[in-house]
């Protein structure tokens, strides 16, 4: 994290700004009424970003230019101008390129975005930085630790996740790819209801390609395994762990051998449907596992055979009738489209 | 309008749970039109701290008040409340700083950026996507011509920033995202101009962001998040491509599975509902037609009960502040739910008149249905198609009637018709406008021109 001094380095103190910007005009916000504005005493806010607008109209790309950017993007990080018209005083100024010109800005980047940045343009400025000046280890270390202390304060930032992919994919290694599985798994454990961390699993386990290549059926006996082991048998309720062991058999059923995938999702079928007499052996309903039956019942019409489609089709009714009723007309949709699967 | 119109929600019987002491079933009308009066009263200010900070996003600002406006009075009251076409303002001694205030049209037109033929978010911002869209929406719900010049300008920009893989950027600094091939398309259709970029291309990008569970993300591997869908079947629906969603039941499924035990949506799994998400999903769930699968009175629960029944606004969930984002979409919500939330009280009057083209003709006959379901009424409309549509529903007789004058419409009122804008109201709003008791709250949509849900040519046959 940059320093308070570093931090202060960077930006132009409000107090200094009539001094270091004696020689212009500062501009109020133009409302488009282009009326004689009585400048009123300003805030401190309405000051630098007055000065801010006379920048702009004078185009001026220089140090107190980019200092003065600092200053207002502080006051609001979310303003995009201001970040635009920092890249280009960096990089008229020479300093898109320069490595420790690119890490202090990334460390302003951080300091302005405080612990869970959640704004679309301090996310992209380091993007922009790094397209420009390249993902190198260096900065492809810094960035991921980076991002980890954020995933820290809110595992599910999206933001935080998208860029994380990014570089994940820039760089692609496979040293990286390795310990990202583990990451992901970390945060599976620690929290097995963070959709984001199962979302990264499945792009790990892919190396982030999206081209239509299912895993091999190692590798998805592997995650199917793990969906159930450490996904649904630890908790039968989380929705994310129950589409994670679908989309692993999907995408077999669908782009992997036919008769392997058949196979895999028949063993899968019965653990679930253990999972559910396991409920049973406690004395409770596994109707009241929405998810789980919800699972089955895929499970079951992925079996495809006459028993499990009716099997199924009685799951779905109960869900529509009882077990699910915020949902009934999905559910009695589910359960005639199961039907006209037995029917064909 | 009156401050303390209220409107009961027809949603139904529907037990809840809270405890709150608010009812459940009222729909604050006049507080929410006072609300909005007042907040973009408040932002303006010289002196609002909070005006300062979004400044740079006023034009998207501007489009969810005016759009949560005009879904709640009739247009020619939105234009007055907000200053729309001119900023007339009761003469007095002191003026105020919004005496001085521009139209809302010719300040969007200030706030457009020579450099790279976008609109900015404000006067003197660079031109984004973002902004442009709101800037064409804004432009198109005030029935405004867009100059060729600007208008070419505009396309050209839109134009430079799609990508090789079909995706679109937000400025020419680079970000994709697919929320920015929403913007493109929507702009572009609203625009007319549609046919000027790649389209198959852009839809192959869409396309190739549907995740295995249904959704789609901001990019390729990225998580679903409701919002994105919106934006990404939104895409689609514009570009008449929605047979390119691989798995709709699926996408239904994953939509319907948001509804969390409160009523309201959430964005992904195991996280908080909130009200905006009432349109990113429903109007998802009504493009492909599977709205039916979520439960529509407990949701409209969540709405009501989001809602500032004092100050008015609604806010992201129950017990918390409103702003002007969350009351946009929050009312937008409801208009899909087939609540009546235009202040058009047929019941009492045996004639309603839709001024309509008849262009959106199936959705404008549902929801006509919907308004009028008690009071017998008999349609007017300027549509062959619509009225033989209309004379099929059992409690519809349709004539074919033009509204052509203003002696007309004044006429028409003096029998007790009740005049409303449905459909693309484009050309009738002005002369209509101090005559128009309402906008049909669906039919509002489609003053958008082209808007995604009226894309779905089987909208209808999934009404059962």
């Amino acid at each position: 994290m940059m320093a308070m001094a570093a931090l202060n380095d960077a930006m132009i103190p409000i107090e200094d700004l009539s001094q270091v910007f004696s020689d212009m005009t500062p501009l109020p916000q133009n409302d488009g009424s282009d009326r004689v504005c009585v400048i009123q005493y300003p805030t401190a806010f309405a000051l630098a970003y007055n000065y801010m607008r006379a920048i702009w109209q004078s185009k001026e790309m220089s140090q107190r230019a980019l200092k003065l950017t600092a200053t207002c993007a502080k006051l609001n990080p979310a303003n995009y101008t201001v970040w635009h018209y920092r890249r280009q005083c960096l990089k008229d100024l020479g300093l898109a390129s320069n490595e420790d010109a690119v890490r202090q800005d990334l460390a302003l980047a951080a300091a302005l975005g405080g612990p869970n940045p959640k704004n679309y343009q301090i996310w992209y400025h380091r993007r922009a930085l790094l397209e420009t000046h390249g993902v190198k280890e260096l900065f492809c270390r810094l960035e991921l630790d980076y991002i980890k202390d954020v995933l820290r304060e809110d595992a599910k930032n999206y933001h935080a996740w998208s860029y994380r992919q990014w570089i994940l994919e820039a760089v692609d290694d496979e040293e990286l790819w390795k310990e990202e599985m583990d990451f992901a798994s970390t945060l599976i454990d620690e929290d097995i209801r963070n959709n984001s961390a199962w979302n990264q699993r499945w792009f790990v386990v892919h190396r982030g390609k999206q081209d239509g290549k299912p895993l091999s059926m190692n590798e998805a006996r592997l995650e199917a395994d793990f969906a159930i082991d450490k996904g649904i048998s630890v908790d039968p309720y989380n929705e994310s762990s129950c589409r994670y062991l679908l989309s692993i058999l999907k995408e077999q059923l669908l782009e992997g051998e036919h008769d392997l995938a058949k196979k895999l999702v028949e063993e899968h079928e019965a653990k679930v449907s253990n999972l559910r007499l396991a409920f049973e052996k406690t004395n409770q309903d596994p109707g009241k596992c929405v998810n789980l039956t919800a699972t089955w019942i895929d499970l079951l019409e992925m079996m495809g055979d006459k028993e499990s489609l009716q099997k199924a089709v009685s799951l779905a009714k109960g869900q529509a009738t009882e077990h699910d009723r915020i949902r009934t007309k999905y559910w009695l949709f589910r359960a005639k489209q199961l039907q006209n699967g037995i029917d064909e | 309008m009156d401050e303390n119109a209220v409107v009961t929600l027809d949603i139904g019987g529907c037990t809840t749970t809270t405890t709150t002491t608010a009812p459940t079933s009222l729909f604050y009308h006049g507080r929410h039109v006072q609300y909005i009066e007042k907040l973009s009263v408040a932002l303006n200010s010289t002196k609002s701290y909070e005006g300062a900070v979004t400044e740079h996003l006023r034009m998207s600002g501007i489009y969810w008040t005016y759009a949560a406006l005009s879904l709640l009075v009739s247009p020619g009251q939105a234009d007055s409340i907000l200053g729309v076409h001119c900023c007339s303002r009761p003469s007095n001694d002191e003026k105020t700083d919004q005496d001085y205030r521009p139209s809302i049209v010719e300040w969007v037109y200030r706030c457009f950026d020579e450099r790279s033929g976008g609109f900015g978010g404000n006067i003197g911002h660079d031109g984004h996507l973002l902004y442009t869209l709101s800037a064409v929406q804004i432009l198109a719900m005030a029935n405004t011509e867009i100059s060729q010049e600007k208008r070419e300008a505009v396309i050209q920009f839109v134009i430079s920033l799609q990508q090789q893989d079909g995706s679109f950027s937000g400025d020419q600094w680079g970000e994709i995202d697919t929320r920015f091939t929403y913007c493109a398309l929507c702009t572009l259709s609203l625009l007319k101009a549609l046919d000027r970029v790649d389209v198959s291309q852009a839809v192959e990008y869409i396309a190739s962001c549907q995740n295995l569970d249904g959704g789609f993300g901001s990019m390729k591997g990225a998580e679903s998040h409701a919002g994105q869908v919106f934006c990404c079947v939104g895409a689609l629906s514009i570009a008449k491509s929605l047979h390119k969603i691989k798995h709709p039941d699926l996408l239904g499924w994953w939509l319907a599975e948001r509804q969390v035990d409160s009523g309201g949506l959430n964005g992904r799994p195991e996280k908080q509902a909130d009200v905006c998400y009432s349109w990113w999903i429903l109007s998802v769930m009504t493009i492909i037609g599977r709205v039916d699968w979520i439960s529509k009175d407990k949701l409209a629960s969540f709405i009501a009960k989001a809602q500032d029944p004092e100050d008015g606004g609604i806010a992201d969930r129950p017990e918390d502040m409103p702003d002007v984002f969350h009351t946009f979409f929050g009312i937008a919500g409801l208009s899909l739910l087939d609540v009546e939330v235009s202040h058009i009280g047929c019941s009492s009057k045996r004639q309603l008149a839709i001024v309509s083209n008849g262009i959106n003709g199936k959705f404008v006959v549902a929801d006509v249905a919907k308004a009028t379901k008690d009071c017998g009424c008999i349609l007017h409309t300027t549509s062959d198609a619509l009225a033989s549509q209309c004379r099929a529903m059992p409690i519809l007789a349709a004539q074919v009637n033009e509204i052509q004058s203003t002696e007309e419409a004044h006429a028409r009122k003096k029998e007790g018709v009740t005049i409303a804008i449905g459909g693309s109201h484009r050309g009738y709003t002005e002369f209509l406008a101090p005559f128009t008791d309402g906008i049909i709250a669906n039919q509002f949509l489609h003053g958008f021109w082209l808007f995604p849900v009226m894309m779905s040519a089987d909208l209808l046959s999934k009404d059962t």
